[in-house]
C-alpha cells in the first residue's frame, strides 16, 4: 500500500498543475454547498440577532429595510433624519429609553456613530483599553477599527471631509481616541463612536471660535449696538481641546438637530406595546420592530440561498463527473506505462491500487481545502456576506 | 554516493471538517438593559441647591455628592475626564436647567439618569444680562451664553426643581417613597416659606431700585419685583477707578440706594459705597456650599437682611 | 547455433501460439539457451520475436507445448504465479526504454520493488541500485528525470532497472534499436558486462545482424519454426 501511495504521489507531484486543477475543482464542489450553508446561516444569525436585541426604532416615515439598515448596521442609505426633539419626547414619554444613533459621517472610511452613553451598555460592549467617552471631541473606536488603523487611547483621528471640493464646507475635526472596545462580532466593531453633540459637530452644527466680542480689529467687521460681526480671519477651531472647549456651542435650538433613529428600549412589554399603539398613524414618524424587518430580508436570503444550492449542486455533480472523465481519459493515455507495469509483473489489482492511490490523495487534499476555505469563510467571510447584503439591499 | 533528500517528501495536510464551520462563531456580547440603574447608590448634584434638596429627602445609606472644589463657581467649573466620569457612574445626576454648569453641554453623560430640575418649571426662562449678540459666517445673528441660570432664587421655582428631585428619587427607590414624600413636604415648606417673606420684602421695595455686584439675581428679581441692575464686582477684590465711574455712571440713572453682593464686600468697598449713599446687602445665592450652615440657614438669612434693610423685621 | 552443452535456462518443446483474433501463430518445434549464455534471437518484423519473449517470460502462455524457464514450467503456472515469477526472475530492457517519466532515475530502477509484494524495497535493495548505477555510470544522475537524461542514459536506466532484482535472466527486446551507433556500441557493452559479471543469461532480440557475432548463441525465428502471418 505505501509503494501504491509512494508512486501515485510522485505522478501527482509531477503533473502539479493538472493535480490542482483537479483538487481546486474538487475543493469547490466539496466545500462551497457546506460553506455557503454555514455563511448562510451564521450571516441570518448575525443579522437576526443585531435586530431582535433592538426592540424598537423610531425614525422617519420612509423605507423601514433603509433605516435598519443604516441605524442598526451603520451602512449609509440616506435616510431622512428625525430630530433631537423626537428623543427627548421618547425620554419624556417615561415609557422607554431613548438612544439617539447618528450617521452620515465617517473617519478613514469607518462610520462615525453619534450616540450616547447609553448605547454601550445597551449593546453589552466593554472597554477593553482606555475609557469611555467623556468630553466632546473625544471617539471611541470598535475592536476592528482599532485594529486596522493601528490606533489606541492617546492617538488622534480625522473625520472625512463632508466635501472635497466644495470650499465653504465643513472641514474635518479631529477626534481624540479615548478607548477601544472589546470585539463583539458585529457591526460596531467597524464603527467610530462619538457623543452625538460630537456628531453635530462634526457635521458643522456646532463649532468653537475666538470670542468673537474679545476679538481684535483684525477680525471684527463692525461692531452695531451689541452685535458684532466678525470676517473670515475669524478662527475656527477644528479640534476640541481643553484650552478651547468652553467656546464650542451650538446655535439653535439643538432639539431641532438632525438625528438618523431613535433606539427605543420600552420598560416593560406594556410599555412597549403603548408606544407602538401612539405611532400607528404618525404621519411623519414609524416606530418599527427591527426584527421584523430583517426577518423578511431573512426570508429572500433563504429563498436565494436554496436556489443557489441547487445551482451548486448541479455544478458540483458536472466537476464530479468531469473529474472521472479526466481521470479515465488520463488513464487511457498511460496505458504504454499499464503495459509495462503488467510485463514487469505487476497485477492488475496492484494497478487499481495505484490509481486508486491517486485518486484518494487528491479526493483527500480537496476535503482539507474544503475544510480550510470552511475555516476562513466562517472566520472573515461572514462580514463580507453581511456588508454585501445590507449595501445591495 | 548521493543520498536521497526525504526533506520534499510528502507534506502532511491535516483537514478538520465541517464541525468548525461555524465553531469560530462568537456569540455577540449580553446586552445590559439596565443601565437606567447602575450599582452605584449615589446621587451626583452641578450646585450646591440640588445637592442640599436632593440629602434633604434621600434615605442616608444613599451618598450624595457635589464635587466641585471649594472656591470654585459651579456654573463655570471645568471638571476633568475623570470628574465625568464619577458622574456618568452615579445613579442620578442632578442638572440644573436653563445652560447652568457649562460643562454638561460637552460633556457625555448618561441620558437615562439625567434629571434637569427646572425642566418645565417655567414657560421661558429669563435671559442673562451678559449676553453678546454677535454675527459670523452665513447663519446670522447669534447669541452665547444665552440665559440666566440662578433658577433657585425664585423659590417657588426651586420648590418645583426639589418636586422633580423627589419624583426621581421614588423612580430609582420606589421602597423609600414615603419617606421621600415627607421630606419634600418639610423642604417645600420651607421654600414656601421663603417664598411668602419675598414677596412681603419684594412689595416693601417696589419702588427701590437696587445695583448688584454680578448678574445672578435675575430670578429672584422677577419673582419678586424687584428692580435690580447689575455689575461685575468681586467681594473680595479692591474696586478699581473704572469700578467707581461704572458705579456712579449707574445711580445717575438708576437712583439705587442698595447693592446686593453675594459676599461681604472689603472694607474700603463698602465705605466708598456708603460714602455715595449705598448700602451693602448680603444675599449669598448659595450656588456654593456656604461656609457656615446649610442652603436653607443661608437663605434664611438672606431673607432675614432684606427683611431688616426693609424695616419689615427687627434687625438680628 | 544450437547444441550448447550446459544446464538450460530456456526451454521450449513443441510450443504453438495463436493470437486469439488471428493474424499471427508461432510455432517452435525446439528452443533451447543454457544458463549463463549470451544469446540473441534474430528475424525479420513480424517474425514472432516479441511473442518469443513473452512466452518466455510468461506474459502469454502456449496454445500447447512446453515452456521451460529457469528450470520452472512456466506454461502450467496461474496468472498470479507467472506475474510474481517474471517479477522475481526475470529482468526486461525495452527497445523504447519504457521509463515512467514522473519517476527520477533512482526510483525508475526500484521501480520493479513497488509493484510486487514478493520483492521488498530495503536498505539493501537500495545500496544494490546505488552500486549498479555507479557501475553504469548514472551515479551523480540519479535525481533527474528521464526527460532531463540523453538517450544512453536513459538506456543505462533501463539496464540498472532490468538488473536490479538480481535475476537469473535477462529479456531484452532490441534494446538498442533507437541509440546511434556509438551509443548502441556502449550500451551493449554495459549490458554484455553486467550480464557477464552476474552471469545472468541474456537472450536479446533484435534484427541487427551486425551484432551476432558478439553472441554465443543466436537463434534465427524463421529457421525455428512456423511463423505465419
Amino acid at each position: 500500500m505505501r509503494d501504491s501511495i509512494y508512486l501515485a504521489w510522485r505522478y501527482l507531484r509531477h503533473h502539479r498543475a493538472k493535480t490542482l486543477l483537479l483538487v481546486l475543482s474538487l475543493s469547490l464542489f466539496l466545500g462551497l454547498p457546506l460553506v455557503m450553508r454555514a455563511m448562510s446561516h451564521a450571516t441570518q444569525q448575525s443579522l437576526v440577532s443585531r435586530a431582535e436585541s433592538t426592540p424598537l426604532l423610531l425614525g422617519k416615515k420612509g423605507s423601514s429595510l433603509d433605516l435598519v439598515v443604516e441605524a442598526l448596521y451603520f451602512h449609509l442609505k440616506d435616510v431622512e433624519p428625525i430630530s433631537g426633539a423626537d428623543v427627548d419626547a421618547m425620554q419624556a414619554t417615561g415609557l422607554a429609553l431613548g438612544i439617539p444613533i447618528r450617521t452620515g459621517l465617517s473617519a478613514r472610511n469607518f462610520p462615525l456613530v453619534g450616540t450616547s452613553l447609553d448605547y454601550f451598555p445597551f449593546r453589552g460592549l466593554r472597554i477593553a483599553a482606555g475609557r469611555e467617552l467623556a468630553i466632546m471631541g473625544e471617539c471611541v473606536l470598535g475592536a476592528e477599527a482599532a485594529e486596522t488603523l493601528g490606533l489606541g487611547p492617546g492617538d488622534a483621528l480625522l473625520t472625512s471631509p463632508s466635501t472635497l471640493f466644495d470650499l465653504a464646507g465643513v472641514y474635518p475635526l479631529k477626534l481624540h481616541v479615548i478607548g477601544v472596545l472589546e470585539r463583539s462580532y458585529g457591526p460596531d466593531d467597524e464603527a467610530v463612536f462619538v457623543d452625538l453633540k460630537t456628531a453635530w459637530v462634526g457635521e458643522g452644527l456646532g463649532h468653537g471660535h475666538q470670542d468673537v466680542a474679545r476679538a481684535g480689529p483684525d477680525v471684527v467687521l463692525k461692531r452695531q449696538g451689541g452685535t458684532v460681526t466678525a470676517n473670515a480671519k475669524l478662527v475656527q477651531y477644528n479640534e476640541v481641546t481643553e484650552s478651547n472647549l468652553d467656546s464650542f456651542h451650538f446655535h439653535g435650538d439643538r432639539s431641532t438637530y438632525p438625528v438618523t433613529a431613535v433606539i427605543v428600549v420600552p420598560h416593560d412589554e406594556k410599555a412597549g406595546v403603548l408606544l407602538r399603539g401612539r405611532f400607528i398613524d404618525a404621519p411623519t414618524r414609524q416606530l418599527l420592530r427591527p426584527a421584523q424587518v430583517v426577518d423578511s430580508l431573512n426570508k429572500q436570503i433563504f429563498r436565494f440561498e436554496r436556489v443557489l444550492q441547487i445551482v451548486v449542486w448541479t455544478v458540483g455533480l458536472a466537476t464530479a463527473l468531469m473529474f472521472v472523465l479526466v481521470m479515465v481519459l488520463s488513464w487511457r493515455l498511460r496505458a504504454e506505462e499499464l503495459r509495462t507495469m503488467t510485463r514487469l509483473g505487476c497485477s492488475r489489482w496492484k494497478a487499481a491500487q495505484i490509481m486508486g492511490a491517486e485518486i484518494a490523495i487528491m479526493v483527500g487534499a480537496s476535503i482539507a481545502l474544503a475544510a480550510i476555505l470552511g475555516i476562513v469563510m466562517a472566520q472573515y467571510g461572514e462580514t463580507w456576506i453581511q456588508n454585501l447584503i445590507l449595501r445591495g439591499s | 554516493m548521493r543520498m536521497r533528500s526525504r526533506a520534499r517528501s510528502l507534506p502532511i495536510v491535516t483537514a478538520v471538517l465541517a464541525m468548525s464551520l461555524g465553531c469560530s462563531r462568537k456569540a455577540p456580547p449580553e446586552a445590559d438593559l439596565d443601565s437606567k440603574h447602575p450599582d452605584s447608590s449615589s446621587i451626583y448634584a452641578v450646585n450646591y441647591p440640588l445637592f442640599y434638596f436632593a440629602e434633604r429627602m434621600v434615605a442616608a445609606s444613599v451618598r450624595v455628592v457635589f464635587p466641585v472644589p471649594e472656591g470654585i463657581d459651579p456654573a463655570f467649573w471645568k471638571p476633568s475626564a475623570e470628574a465625568v466620569r464619577e458622574y456618568q457612574k452615579a445613579s442620578l445626576i442632578l442638572l440644573n436647567g436653563a445652560g447652568y454648569a457649562r460643562w454638561t453641554r460637552y460633556s457625555t453623560l448618561p441620558q437615562a439618569r439625567i434629571v434637569i430640575t427646572a425642566k418645565g418649571c417655567r414657560d421661558a426662562f429669563l435671559s442673562s444680562e451678559e449676553t453678546a449678540q454677535h454675527q459670523h459666517g452665513p447663519e446670522g445673528e447669534h447669541a452665547h451664553a444665552g440665559l440666566a441660570f440662578t433658577t433657585w432664587l425664585d423659590f417657588r421655582l426651586a420648590v418645583c426643581q426639589a418636586a422633580h428631585i423627589r419624583d426621581a428619587l421614588v423612580e430609582r427607590w420606589p421602597e423609600e417613597k414615603a419617606n421621600i414624600a415627607s421630606e419634600f413636604e418639610s423642604l417645600e415648606r420651607d421654600l414656601l416659606d421663603l417664598d411668602q417673606r419675598m414677596r412681603e420684602v419684594g412689595k416693601a421695595m417696589r419702588d427701590q431700585p437696587l445695583l448688584a455686584s454680578h448678574p445672578v439675581y435675575a430670578y429672584l428679581a422677577d419673582a419678586y419685583g424687584l428692580s435690580i441692575e447689575s455689575l461685575h464686582l468681586e467681594p473680595d477684590q479692591v474696586l478699581s477707578e473704572d469700578d467707581w465711574r461704572e458705579i456712579d455712571a449707574l445711580r445717575t440713572q438708576h437712583h439705587a440706594r442698595r447693592m446686593l453682593w453675594e459676599a461681604p464686600p472689603l472694607e474700603a468697598t463698602e465705605s466708598g459705597l456708603i460714602a455715595r449713599g449705598l448700602t451693602s446687602l448680603v444675599f449669598d445665592p448659595a450656588a456654593r456650599r456656604p461656609s457656615e450652615g446649610d442652603f436653607m440657614a443661608a437663605m434664611k438669612a438672606n431673607v432675614d437682611r432684606l427683611e431688616c434693610a426693609t424695616g419689615i423685621k427687627e434687625c438680628r | 547455433m544450437l547444441g550448447y552443452i550446459g544446464r538450460a535456462v530456456i526451454s521450449l518443446v513443441d510450443v504453438q501460439f495463436d493470437y486469439p483474433h488471428g493474424g499471427f501463430s508461432l510455432d517452435v518445434a525446439q528452443l533451447t539457451v543454457p544458463s549463463g549464455t549470451r544469446a540473441a534471437a534474430i528475424g525479420p518484423s513480424g517474425s514472432g520475436k516479441t511473442t518469443l519473449l513473452n512466452l518466455i517470460s510468461g506474459i502469454e502462455r502456449p496454445g500447447s507445448g512446453e515452456v521451460t524457464t529457469t528450470g520452472v514450467r512456466v506454461d502450467r503456472l496461474s496468472s498470479a504465479a507467472r506475474r510474481s515469477f517474471r517479477i522475481t526472475t526475470i529482468g526486461f530492457v525495452f527497445q523504447e526504454f519504457l521509463l515512467l517519466e514522473y519517476l527520477d532515475a533512482l526510483d525508475n530502477i526500484l521501480y520493479p520493488y513497488r509493484l510486487h509484494p514478493e520483492l521488498h524495497l530495503d536498505a539493501s535493495v537500495r545500496s544494490r541500485a546505488q552500486r549498479l548505477a555507479s557501475d553504469l555510470g548514472l551515479a551523480k544522475l540519479l535525481d533527474r528525470h528521464p526527460s532531463e537524461l540523453s538517450q544512453g542514459e536513459r538506456q543505462r536506466v533501463a539496464i540498472a532497472r532490468a538488473l536490479v532484482t538480481a535475476p537469473k535472466l535477462i529479456l531484452a527486446d532490441e534494446p538498442t534499436g533507437n541509440l546511434d551507433p556509438a551509443t548502441k556500441k556502449q550500451a551493449l557493452d554495459l549490458l554484455f558486462e553486467q550480464c557477464d559479471a552476474r552471469s545472468t543469461t541474456l537472450l536479446m532480440v533484435t534484427h541487427d545482424h551486425g551484432l551476432l557475432e558478439q553472441f554465443a548463441q543466436v537463434v534465427d525465428l524463421e529457421a525455428l519454426g512456423t511463423a505465419e502471418v
